[in-house]
């Protein structure tokens, strides 16, 4: 039996199309979740209960007549600077509190088009820059979730939604996820439409997918881009892959060892895995990337900063500030570089199927930076597609992300070529968020055998209190769980996991079931502090 | 600030220092000096990448991929 709050949007949509679940309970489920966990992880800004459960009952009706769409039923979180008809878009800036969406985004459109059902929307950190949400990682409250995309990442983690949208301008949905232990695709630059996502700097803003199994990623990727992605492509033929060395040379040990024993896992599985380097200077390449960043991002807030000053985070504050500095021929010159830096990567990836390199250099630190975007933001420069995968756990029990990098374009077979991985390596088992005392056992449905997630006794671990975030939050809005919050589970006492619980952690969870491709039958009728070592933030 | 291969680091960032206290003033230029140095070095590193007059054109819309923004 698995609750329902556990069905991944693959299972979900499998169940509807079985009429063996009803969206309704599901959404109410998710509600009862939402209201439990939400005072401790806090990812929500907005939620449409009501609107949800209407869509629900909508899609049950659509079920009952056969009429079952590509995400028929799947709930979905929306990172709160992407519209949503009818729901502010707050953005974590006070003055857009009663800034309420007339119609939906692009991508929210092509979900709800394909079936879905938007539950909310989900905190992002101040304009998707680099002041810290208010949102808590679910595997340890002490600890960032990171950013920009904070609230789907922790909302994806603890299960209160299965599916949500994120945006990545440097590294804005590859670092939460691996922060949270989820999945996160940032697609290839310019793969769907932006309308209505409001801009952080417009070259680089890749609207993201996180979810908690590659094949949740590809089904809402097809919905969105209107393909159809085949994850067995490559089930027979062991990809190439490039280790970059770069980037094991500045990841802290923990993560640098476990990049390595990913590798050997790899290896064993039949991958052919080679240590090589990047075509271009990593500090040129990210010396690029901030440089346009900034401007950009001066471009696009300067006015309104000047306005409203005091209700800027002090990271994005001075990001404007800085950029609105940058001479033109500086700007240009970066750009001329960019250029080359993306052939020079285009060719290099050409020979191979991907790159592989740690998601992020670093477990979760604490909740006073999003995190080291050095790890995320060359591939936003050159617009080429890049997922993490949850990996493994460090003897903190914090999450490990393994990153792979494919060509420009080449979204699909990114996709395949990380269910391949992902059968190869497993994944880990959610943070325990459940109540230490009885608790009635939530509705559940029948699972078959073949797809329980793999199980690891991963514990979590609470330790120093939370530091502040840099920046005030925007307030709360309207829109609240319909279901009165239980208390908060009390925190467990802080202990870093024993490194053998960790170890057995991670071995048990190393079988997982075989990539489920979606069905080729469904029809498909619906048509982002850094780093850096320098700086305490990024986007 | 004129582009030149072989503008140190310090001197980009005195002068990057200068604009800032002429455009926001000397409080808000000491609250993101940290800001300005990172920028100044990555400024001084773009400028010193070897680029030649006919080399690569600037890169107009993200990754000349079209712009559907």
């Amino acid at each position: 039996m698995t609750a329902l709050y556990d069905l991944t949007a693959t299972e979900i949509v499998r169940h509807v199309r079985a009429r063996e679940l009803s969206a309704v309970d599901l959404v109410t489920a998710l509600l009862e979740r939402i209201a439990r966990l939400e005072p401790e992880i806090e990812a929500w800004a907005t939620l449409g209960a009501d609107e949800a459960l209407a869509e629900a009952a909508e899609r049950d009706r659509a079920a009952e007549a056969g009429q079952i769409r590509p995400l028929h039923g799947v709930p979905i979180g929306v990172k709160d600077i992407i519209d949503v008809a009818g729901m502010p878009t707050v953005a974590g800036f006070a003055p857009y509190r009663d800034r309420r969406a007339d119609q939906d985004a692009h991508v929210v459109a092509r979900l709800r088009a394909a079936g879905a059902i938007i539950l909310g929307k989900v905190h992002t950190t101040q304009f998707a820059h680099a002041d810290p949400a208010p949102t808590k990682n679910p595997w340890n409250a002490a600890r960032t979730p990171g950013g920009s995309s904070a609230g789907s990442a922790a909302a994806v983690a603890a299960r209160m939604v299965p599916l949500a949208l994120g945006t990545q301008t440097a590294g804005s949905v590859v670092r939460p996820a691996a922060y949270c232990g989820t999945v996160g695709f940032k697609p290839s630059y310019n793969w769907t439409s932006r309308q209505g996502v409001i801009p952080l700097a417009w070259s680089l803003d890749h609207v993201g997918l996180l979810a908690r199994t590659v094949e949740d990623i590809a089904l809402a990727y097809d919905a969105i881009a209107g393909t159809q992605t085949d994850l067995a492509a490559r089930r027979d033929t062991p990809p190439r892959l490039v280790l970059l060395t770069e980037f094991l040379e500045r990841a802290e040990p923990d993560v640098r060892d476990h990049l390595l024993d990913v590798a050997d896992r790899l290896r064993a599985a039949g991958a052919t895995v080679e240590e090589g380097a990047l075509p271009v200077d990593l500090d040129l390449w990210l010396a690029v990337h901030r440089v346009i960043m900034q401007a950009e991002v001066a471009a696009v807030h300067a006015e309104q900063c000047a306005r409203h000053p005091d209700d800027y985070g002090k990271l994005l504050r001075q990001e404007i500030e800085v950029g609105q500095l940058i001479p033109a021929a500086y700007l240009l010159t970066a750009a001329r570089l960019r250029r080359r830096i993306a052939r020079a990567v285009d060719t290099a990836l050409g020979e191979v199927d991907g790159y592989l390199l740690p998601s992020v250099s670093n477990a979760a630190p604490r909740r006073n930076t999003t995190g080291d975007r050095t790890f995320q933001a060359p591939w936003s420069l050159v617009g080429t597609p890049a997922i993490t995968l949850p990996t493994g756990l460090n003897s903190d029990g914090l999450p490990l992300g393994t990153q792979l990098v494919a060509r420009r374009g080449q979204d699909a077979a990114l996709l395949a070529l990380a269910a391949w991985c992902a059968q190869a390596l497993g994944t880990i088992a959610p943070p325990d968020l459940e109540p230490p005392a009885e608790e009635p056992e939530p509705e559940a449905v029948e699972q078959p055998a073949a797809e329980e997630a793999p199980v690891a006794d991963a514990s979590t671990e609470e330790s120093a209190p939370a530091e502040e975030p840099a920046a005030e939050p925007a307030a709360p809005r309207e829109a609240t769980p319909e279901v009165e919050p239980e208390p908060a589970p009390a925190d467990p006492e802080p202990a870093a996991a024993p490194e053998e619980e960790t170890a057995a952690a991670e071995a048990t969870a190393t079988e997982p079931a075989a990539p489920d491709v979606p069905d080729p039958g469904a029809a498909n009728d619906a048509d982002e502090a850094e780093e850096t070592p320098e700086r305490p933030a990024e986007s | 600030m004129k582009l030149d291969s072989h503008l140190s680091e310090k001197k980009v960032l005195a002068q990057l220092r200068r604009q800032a206290a002429e455009t926001f003033g000397p409080m808000r230029t000491f609250e993101m000096a940290e800001a300005l140095e990172i920028t100044a070095a990555a400024l001084a590193r773009i400028a010193a990448a070897p680029l030649d007059l006919t080399d690569d054109a600037p890169d107009t819309s993200g990754v000349d991929a079209g712009g559907t923004a």
